[in-house]
């Protein structure tokens, strides 16, 4: 039994976040805090749980972007109050570094942020290169922030062989094997993944953060 | 109406705002409370409305979104606002009527209410969904123009020319728009309808260079361009500059107006709301002569699940009632070629669309994605039975829907992809094979016991 199912003020936090009472985040993290629980509490079976949940409810189909673009707001407005109490402890390890973006000529995003937005909710760190990026910036994002993963986004079908670009510019500067490449977009197929040389296709952004988790090897399965 | 370099004007002296606290703090929370304001719920047992009430107030919640929110505008990072009186000269000052093609070809897209007594305007094609060649392209967009039904083309999006495949932004893009006017003139005439008009002219462009090269080089005065945002009320300058060549020329445009079920609109009724807002964004941003509506979820990329049949034709409801600028409703299929899926998911698009107000742009199949699984027959399909339901109460089309969402529903997540064109047609004679048949006397008989009267003859025996 953990600490959320024998404590009221956790299973609040986790209720606010699955009700969308965003707002009231973290003035409940205070009150636990108030109450005499630890930070560390707070965040893992509070803020952690509660976004876990909604990324659960996204999956199945029961709440959408909205609900979970501000329950990352929440997640971070949670932390602000906690991280002056968390400064010196063990971090909150991340499950593995993602440079994500669209590929340069296309400008569209949603997809992009629906993906991001899971991932960063699953426990990953996130580098959002934004859209209309270059195949090198991939390239450097990923080698200067040590990621583990590069996530490639293409809408249309004229912008797909961008996706093949930032794969040829790993090659070129030697390091294919250092990162997974998925790619996704309206118009991508697991064929055209396999086409390129992609490591993983996604067709949904579910189908992003399972690749993403396998990948890393820390699937969570609790 | 507003200029639209009175538009340019305020994109560059407007309130500066960033792109997320637009997308957090004013459109999100603004779509979330007039959802709630305006009392909307979604009824999954009646994905075609009939409540004229519920559209009213869908309408409303629209009109007060837009003048809310305004639109970002994603290059100088400034809003764009409009006040009330702006949105009505736009509903009365827009240009009107539109008419596409030439000669006896030419056709009015027409002005129509729920329920309305008048056939629906129908422009059948790819819906720029990709093809992988010219010997396709050719043949499949003949085979469009020879549909009995077809009032105007939509043209396929070509990904290669002469075998190098089409970047985004690059020579090769322009060199695909142009041909890909140049080449549907060409497969219209063709099938002997020269006068035929497009109404998207350059699905295979994304940038203005290619938009404006296909446009100049090969488009008429009778064909209609499709501009859009980049996401919800967003605009950039890029396609401020199509609009801008559009206007200069006195050509006509479609405003493409989609939210994403799921996306920042959230779900169903957000995406109600937004959609029926969009109808300003298109008169007043894209400087539109027909709307564009429609929506595709985003788990299963299509507009035939039953949150989207309802957001559709409730939204459409609310734009028809209040507008006379026509809308040409389209929608991608999740199900592909020489399927009944994709059938029945044809007239679970045009059915809804027609008896809330629309004219029907057939969309394309297997969620748009796969190269070539593209099919005539869907198409013809989608006329059909929208030519069968004009007249009818909204009433009367929802239990059709209701059965055609029970032959389908619980495979849209993993639909059958079908055929490619090439494999399902012949493609010299542009016939279908034996087994696409088949599957189109199933299903117009599957309609049949649905209780649809087909209006006209089937088009294959």
């Amino acid at each position: 039994m953990n600490d959320m199912e024998t404590n009221p003020a956790l299973a609040t936090i986790v209720t606010a976040f699955a009700e969308a009472d965003f707002d009231r985040i973290p003035k409940l993290v205070q009150k636990g805090l108030d109450e005499g629980l630890p930070a560390r509490v707070l965040l893992d079976d509070g803020l952690v749980a509660g976004i876990r949940e909604v990324g659960e409810m996204f999956r199945r189909g029961e709440v959408f972007l909205p609900e979970m673009m501000l329950a990352a707001e929440a997640w971070q407005a949670g932390m602000d109050v906690l991280d002056p109490l968390l400064a010196g402890q063990p971090q909150v390890e991340a499950k593995g570094h993602v440079v994500i973006g669209t590929v340069k000529g296309d400008i569209h995003s949603l997809g992009k942020n629906i993906v991001s937005t899971m991932l960063k909710t699953a426990g990953f760190e996130l580098t959002d290169l934004g859209v209309d990026v270059p195949a090198s910036r991939f390239v450097t994002a990923a080698i200067d922030g040590r990621a583990d993963i590069i996530a490639v986004c293409a809408l249309m079908t004229t912008t797909m062989p961008q996706q093949k670009e930032v794969i040829e510019h790993l090659v070129a500067a030697g390091k294919r094997k250092d990162f997974f490449v998925m790619v996704g977009g309206a118009s991508t197929t697991q064929a055209w993944a396999d086409q390129i040389g992609a490591d993983g296709h996604g067709e949904t952004a579910a189908d992003a953060v399972a690749l993403a988790e396998a990948h890393v090897g820390r699937v969570d399965r609790s | 109406m507003l200029s639209n370099l009175e538009i340019y004007r305020r994109a560059t002296t407007g309130e500066i705002c960033s792109e997320k606290d637009f997308d957090l703090k004013r459109f999100v929370p603004a779509v979330r409370r007039l959802v709630k304001k305006h009392g909307i719920v979604y009824d999954r047992t009646t994905p075609v409305p009939c409540d004229d009430d519920l559209a009213e107030r869908v309408w409303q919640a629209g009109r007060e979104l837009f003048l809310e929110v305004g639109v970002f505008c994603t290059d100088t990072e400034r809003l764009i606002k409009f006040d009330q009186l702006e949105l009505e000269q736009a509903l009365a000052h827009a240009p009107r009527p539109v008419v596409l093609g030439t000669g006896q070809h030419a056709k009015a897209i027409p002005v129509r209410r729920p329920e309305d007594g008048v056939l629906p305007f129908f422009s059948l094609g790819a819906c720029g969904a990709g093809v992988t060649g010219d010997d396709v392209f050719m043949s499949l967009t003949q085979a469009y123009c020879e549909l009995p039904y077809t009032d105007a083309i939509a043209s396929p999006a070509m990904t290669q020319v002469d075998g190098m495949t089409i970047v985004a932004g690059s020579p090769l893009e322009v060199e695909g728009c142009v041909r890909t006017v140049t080449m549907t003139r060409e497969a219209a005439r063709r099938a002997n309808r020269a006068g035929l008009g497009i109404s998207n002219t350059v699905p295979t462009g994304v940038h203005s260079q290619g938009h404006i090269a296909g446009n100049a080089a090969a488009a008429d005065q009778c064909d209609m361009m499709e501009i859009g945002g980049t996401a919800e009320f967003k605009i950039d300058f890029d396609s401020m500059s199509k609009i801008a060549y559009m206007q200069g020329r006195g050509r006509t445009i479609l405003g493409e107006t989609g939210p994403v079920l799921g996306g920042y609109a959230g779900g169903p009724e957000g995406c109600a709301i937004t959609l029926a807002a969009y109808h300003f964004f298109a008169l007043l941003v894209l400087r539109a002569s027909v709307q564009h509506p429609f929506t595709s979820h985003f788990q299963t990329q299509s507009c035939t699940s039953r949150d989207a049949i309802w957001l559709r034709s409730v939204a459409l409801q609310a734009i028809t009632r209040h507008s006379d600028v026509p809308c040409l409703e389209s929608g991608t299929y999740a199900a592909g070629p020489e399927t009944e899926m994709s059938l029945y998911e044809a007239a679970a698009m045009a059915a809804p669309c027609v008896v809330s107000g629309g004219s029907v742009e057939s969309g394309p199949t297997a969620r748009a994605t796969h190269l070539d699984h593209l099919s005539p027959m869907a198409n013809l399909f989608a006329a059909e039975v929208g030519r069968s339901v004009v007249g009818m109460s909204r009433k009367d089309v929802n239990a059709i829907v209701v059965q055609l969402l029970d032959r389908y529903e619980d495979r849209l997540s993993d639909p059958p992809f079908g055929k490619r064109y090439q494999d399902s047609y012949d493609m010299a004679s542009r016939q279908p094979g034996a087994e696409a048949l088949a599957v189109y006397r199933r299903a117009r008989a599957g309609l049949v016991d649905m209780g649809l009267e087909f209006r006209d003859p089937p088009f294959y025996c």
